[in-house]
């Protein structure tokens, strides 16, 4: 099979990631935090190593403020649902996934203002009209159009106006190098560009921004309280934790981290660069998003004209070539891009990809176009 | 008093993350299971050698460590806050 859809989810998956995974199954079963044995500290120093292999990767510090989640969305509704106040305004993108679009709508019902915040060309914030609100949420990357932040200027911009910057980061961690010393929240996944497993994600809050937990039980701290800790991760982490998840989001770390954030950009914009040369000259294809490699994420979302993206992706997928069309859980973005309600088709290389992956999907596509006419 | 001292932490986190500066610092902490008497804020503490105590001190206050406490062990088996 030819996998292009690492926007979704990254495949293969390297072999030290496997290896990690299993290899926890097998030796790191106690539980972290919950015990001072052997095992359990064992467990629980995987899990710090891993928060500071992380945080050293994306250019974070306070390692200790980095709480693992179970995806992006659970990173976003702690941050959302636990500082938003009935009241406060909060300041959005065109381009959000429902992962934010959601929480939003429910806090909407209970006082809390949502805005589009003024907008550049590519339908992210524009960081010289910055609103006064509370909180700017905002994809670091969006997964429809591509289009990504410039998180040092809108940070800046942010800072000075003292308005909390929030980025969700699960389309750019990873695979797109960015400054982070201006973001407040930064919210990411495991299983995309970072290429651990499904099911462990990640939330780092910055010194002097704390969220009310929305989720509250045994954190193997402060054991004799009622109270849920106020310090951080414990605050976030109740429940045992997905020890062999992170253990495999530590691999991908450390394999990215060997790979380097800009060698896999520069390898994932020559593929979106072939991908775009050979749509510039199909008549019948349509993109969406910028024409420059160079500023899209890893991704291209386009349709062939007048067909339904669904039936191209059936298509491909018959095939051997899977990809992903529909709304992408992004319709405000889709709405933005011109093509809603019926979505779009979306190829998306990952820092697994090889080349001829690349060129096998665009000469299937061409074909299956021809046979059409 | 025994030539036992254990140094408590706000959270594990805290602890792992002490027990690697002080490493980093040329200590030899070692994680053990924190007695109760010491408190259920955290399930850890950090065994340390007696000639360490001031250079714990130092490091924690210049990462700003959370240390909850140095203890050391009396005669029958207690733990009684250490200063220097």
């Amino acid at each position: 099979m030819i996998y292009l859809d690492n926007a979704a989810s990254s495949f293969p998956k390297p072999r030290p990631v496997i290896k990690a995974v299993t290899r926890a199954l097998g030796t790191l079963w106690g539980n972290p935090g919950r015990a001072g044995h052997k095992k359990a500290v064992a467990a629980l120093r995987m899990i710090y190593t891993a928060r500071v292999a992380l945080a050293e990767l994306l250019g974070l510090p306070d390692p200790e403020r980095i709480v693992f989640t179970k995806n992006a969305t659970e990173g976003l509704n702690i941050a959302l649902k636990g500082l938003l106040k009935p009241g406060d305004t909060v300041a959005i993108s065109r381009l959000e996934h429902n992962s934010i679009i959601r929480p939003l709508h429910t806090l909407k019902k209970a006082g809390v203002n949502v805005i589009y915040a003024p907008e550049d060309g590519d339908g992210l914030p524009d960081p010289a009209k910055i609103p006064d609100v509370k909180i700017l949420a905002v994809t670091g990357a969006s997964n429809v159009t591509g289009a990504i932040l410039d998180t040092k200027a809108i940070g800046e911009a942010c800072a000075r106006k003292g308005v909390i910057l929030l980025v969700d980061a699960a389309q750019s961690a990873g695979s797109i190098p960015f400054d982070a010393s201006r973001i407040d929240i930064l919210i990411g996944t495991g299983h995309k560009a970072l290429l651990g497993p499904q099911g462990v994600g990640f939330a780092w809050f910055r010194e002097g921004v704390t969220p009310e937990p929305f989720m509250e039980g045994g954190s193997g701290s402060d054991s004799d309280s009622q109270m849920t800790p106020a310090y951080l991760p414990d605050r976030f982490e109740a429940g045992t934790m997905n020890t062999p998840g992170i253990a495999g989001l530590k691999a991908g770390v450390e394999y990215v981290k060997n790979l380097t954030v800009q060698g896999i950009r520069e390898k994932e914009i020559s593929f979106v660069s072939m991908i775009l040369d050979a749509f510039s000259r199909e008549r019948a294809v349509t993109v969406y998003g910028s024409t420059y490699a160079a500023r899209r994420a890893s991704l291209v979302s386009f349709n062939v004209i007048g067909r339904d993206p669904a039936l191209i992706a059936e298509a491909l997928d018959k095939r051997g070539v899977a990809l992903r069309a529909g709304l992408h859980c992004s319709p405000e973005a889709h709405k933005f891009a011109g093509t809603f309600p019926q979505g779009a088709l979306r190829v998306s290389p990952g820092a697994m990809t090889r080349r001829r992956d690349v060129e096998t999907f665009i000469k299937i596509l061409r074909r299956i176009i021809r046979d059409l006419k | 008093m025994k030539d036992i001292f254990l140094a408590v932490f706000e959270s594990t986190t805290e602890t792992l993350k002490a027990e690697r500066a002080l490493k980093e610092a040329g200590l030899k902490p070692r994680p053990v299971i924190k007695p109760r008497t010491l408190g259920g804020s955290c399930q850890m503490a950090l065994k340390l050698p007696s000639g360490s105590l001031t250079a714990v001190g130092e490091v924690c206050a210049e990462l700003r460590l959370k240390l909850g406490g140095v203890f050391v062990q009396d005669d029958a088996g207690g733990w009684i806050a250490w200063s220097q």
